[in-house]
């Protein structure tokens, strides 16, 4: 799978770079929003974003684009958002799935997984 | 606009009217007695003679019936009888005697006052009648010389003509008026108008004030609410953000640790050496405490700023003791205490927020784990009146009466809790929580003999009534995760009875692996428990265990009705006791395990079992 991961936190990319570096998986990273647009395409086949980019909810316009614009692969989002609120806004706007931060290497595997098949 | 006014005193007219009629009345009888007098003294005869009384008798009966119509409120009429009845007195008179100028001017004179008084425009027609009578009969009569016929008299009439038009000028009538009092009656009540007047200037434009004065509080009122609920969506906002803010870090901690534990192929293959293998466990144990006290400081802050929503649902209590149940035996750590459910058969359906009461159960249940060392811990739903009562029994070290009273007050258990492990604002979320869903939580307790934490919840009657499927509010597609990790699952659940840890953890991962659900204990008797409880796909077996035979769990879960559908796989050594069983459902994976073997075995009693969630 070609995964692509939005975050403006440097560890928690290098984290997962270090997993899917174990996997058969391809992954590409950004920090920004602009970089995430032109990454996208329609060889990506997960994304994995984090909500809150700079001091905006930057991840909630991203989805909403993106589905416009016909994008129907999964999207997860990973965030240090976790107020039911925030998660029923997470659904509404077009994420697939929820994974609250901290999370462990394992429940993202899990998920790598299931998309997997 | 009709206003309710000072009251003008009409009563002042009445007064008017009958001060007039008394004014005339006696100025009539008073003239009419001067007549007399003046006509007696002319006549020189007797005051009572026989025709003499005749005018005397008339005039006191007028009067009287004047009086009388009077009081039937005929102001006019009366007054009229008077006149006519003076005016007949002094015909009679004139007719016994010959008219003389006395007699013109004693006549005219009361009629002159009358038709001042009366105001009425009639008297001087019949005013200018009578003298205009009296002067024929006079001449007719000619008891005046000629001097007297030629130009006194028309003088006389013409004066006297001249003088009701004149006191028809309202020149006199002004001046009686005054004599009555009229005019200034008259003032009075137009003074009274005006002040009215200014009173409802003076009240218009108090309201006009205290008008535009509401007008000004509303505005003000409509920027404070505005104001509010910005600062409200501020906090709003302030609280996710702080959840975002504190939960990154930890993501750090937590990932890093757990992944340098757990998944070493990250790391270019490089194991954590053992010496430093607990000091990482201690810091993702620290983060995971973290990360709990971050949840449960943002629950207080939204109670307290009053942002806390309770999301309630009809809800299934039995499947959320399940769950509970699952994740409380990850945190037993090899402690001999057995779990158990007591749950009737047929629960109705609650109205709850589902999230909260797991979080308020598992809570109860940390915290029974915590502070039991030995025994049991039951979740029991007993279906009251109107709720459904939850409680959790311990047979832990109990809790003294001194600290009983306090054991809901946040951060108390603080100094006695951190030997135990916990953040001290468990209980008092809990409490709250429960408080939100109508009920409250209660403890009972005895030092020694243990604990019993109670709660209740309204049973919801419109979704028992209509007996649907609960409505799950998160639906498959989409899921949630938290680092507590307790989910409904779709992947099939397979129960691991293994008292060896490090087989138990390989047929875990390996289990896992392959896309099964785990749930683990090394106890026989809890096996049966959650055999009977969990309803798995498949149970796993040794055929040692510490506390129980493994045959004979096997044999009991047989025998039970309920659980003897389970498939179960024995995993032993012992080839010559497989015999000894005849029961369908039973599979054997001989020892030493490989993951192999226990994949097809998980799958061959899968594809024959039709036992599901």
């Amino acid at each position: 799978m070609n995964i692509l991961y939005v975050d403006d936190e440097p560890n928690d990319i290098h984290l997962v770079e270090l997993f899917i570096n174990t996997t058969p998986h391809q992954l590409v990273t950004t920090d920004n929003m602009e970089d995430a647009r032109n990454a996208l395409s329609e060889q990506t086949d997960l994304v994995l974003m984090d909500i809150l980019i700079g001091n905006t909810r930057a991840g909630f316009d991203f989805v909403q684009q993106a589905r416009q614009v016909g994008y129907t692969q999964p999207m997860v989002a990973v965030t240090g958002l976790s107020t039911p609120d925030d998660i029923q806004n997470c659904l509404s706007v077009g994420f697939n799935r929820v994974l609250t931060k901290p999370f462990s290497i394992l429940q993202l595997a899990e998920i790598i997984n299931a998309y997997a098949q | 606009m009709d206003l309710p006014l000072s009251k003008i005193d009409i009563h002042e007219d009445l007064l008017d009217d009958r001060r007039q009629y008394l004014g005339w009345m006696l100025l009539g009888t008073w003239l009419t007695a001067q007549c007399a007098f003046v006509w007696q003294w002319n006549n020189h005869s007797a005051l009572f003679s026989d025709l003499d009384i005749v005018p005397w008798v008339i005039l006191a009966a007028t009067l009287m019936i004047s009086f009388l119509l009077r009081q039937k409120n005929h102001i006019q009429v009366g007054g009229w009888v008077f006149i006519v009845g003076y005016i007949a007195t002094v015909g009679f008179h004139l007719c016994l005697n010959a008219p003389q100028i006395g007699h013109f001017v004693l006549l005219l004179l009361p009629i002159g006052f009358a038709a001042v008084l009366l105001r009425d425009e009639d008297i001087s027609t019949v005013a200018i009648l009578v003298v205009i009578a009296m002067l024929g009969a006079t001449l007719i009569n000619g008891g005046l010389s000629l001097m007297m016929s030629t130009a006194v008299l028309p003088a006389i009439v013409i004066g006297i003509t001249a003088m009701f038009f004149y006191v028809k000028a309202n020149t006199v009538m002004d001046t009686v008026r005054w004599a009555l009092d009229v005019k200034v009656k008259d003032e009075r009540r137009a003074e009274a108008f005006f002040k009215q007047g200014e009173e409802l200037k003076e009240a218009n434009l108090h309201n006009l004030k205290v008008n535009s004065a509401l007008e000004q509080m509303n505005a003000d009122l409509a920027e404070a609410n505005r104001k509010t609920e910005e600062i409200s969506k501020a906090k709003s906002v302030f609280l996710s953000n702080i959840s975002h803010e504190l939960r990154t870090p930890l993501n750090v901690i937590i990932g890093y640790s757990s992944s340098l534990l757990n998944m070493p192929q990250m790391f270019q293959n490089v194991p954590v050496p053992e010496a430093h293998r607990p000091y990482l466990e201690l810091i993702e144990a620290n983060g995971h405490y973290l990360v709990g006290l971050i949840n449960d400081i943002l629950d207080l802050s939204k109670i307290a700023a009053g942002k806390f929503e309770l999301h309630q649902a009809s809800t299934d209590l039995s499947e959320i003791c399940r769950g509970v149940m699952q994740t409380s035996l990850g945190l037993l750590k090899g402690k001999p205490i057995q779990i158990r459910l007591d749950i009737p058969e047929h629960l109705p359906p609650v109205w709850a927020d589902a999230t909260r009461v797991r979080q308020v159960l598992l809570n109860l249940l940390s915290n029974a784990v915590k502070f039991t060392n030995s025994g049991s811990i039951t979740i029991r739903v007993e279906p009251m009146a109107e709720t459904l009562k939850v409680s959790v029994i311990d047979t832990g070290i109990g809790i003294p009466p001194a600290a009983l009273a306090s054991i809901f007050d946040r951060f108390e258990q603080a100094k006695q809790d951190k030997s135990y492990g916990g953040t001290g604002l468990g209980l008092d979320i809990s409490k709250q929580l429960c408080q939100m869903h109508g009920g409250d939580l209660t403890v009972e307790s005895e030092v020694g003999k243990g604990s019993i934490f109670s709660f209740t919840l309204t049973i919801d009657h419109a979704a028992v009534a209509n007996a649907q499927p609960q409505a799950e509010m998160i639906s498959d597609e989409v899921k949630v995760f938290s680092t507590e990790a307790d989910s409904y699952d779709a992947p099939p659940m397979v129960l691991v009875v293994e008292d060896d840890d490090g087989t138990r953890q390989l047929l875990r991962e390996v289990l896992e692996s392959g896309g099964y659900y785990v749930t683990e204990t090394n106890s026989g008797a809890q096996a049966i428990e959650l055999a009977y409880a969990l309803m798995p796909a498949l149970v796993i077996l040794d055929a040692q265990l510490p506390d129980m035979n493994g045959w004979d769990v096997l044999a009991e879960l047989k025998a039970n009705p309920d659980t003897s559908i389970l498939p179960i796989a024995m995993c032993t050594v012992d080839e010559d006791r497989r015999t000894e069983t005849d029961a369908s459902g039973v599979y054997y994976v001989p020892k030493p395990v490989t993951a192999q073997q226990l994949l097809r075995c998980a799958e061959q009693a899968l594809s024959v079992s039709t036992v599901t969630e």
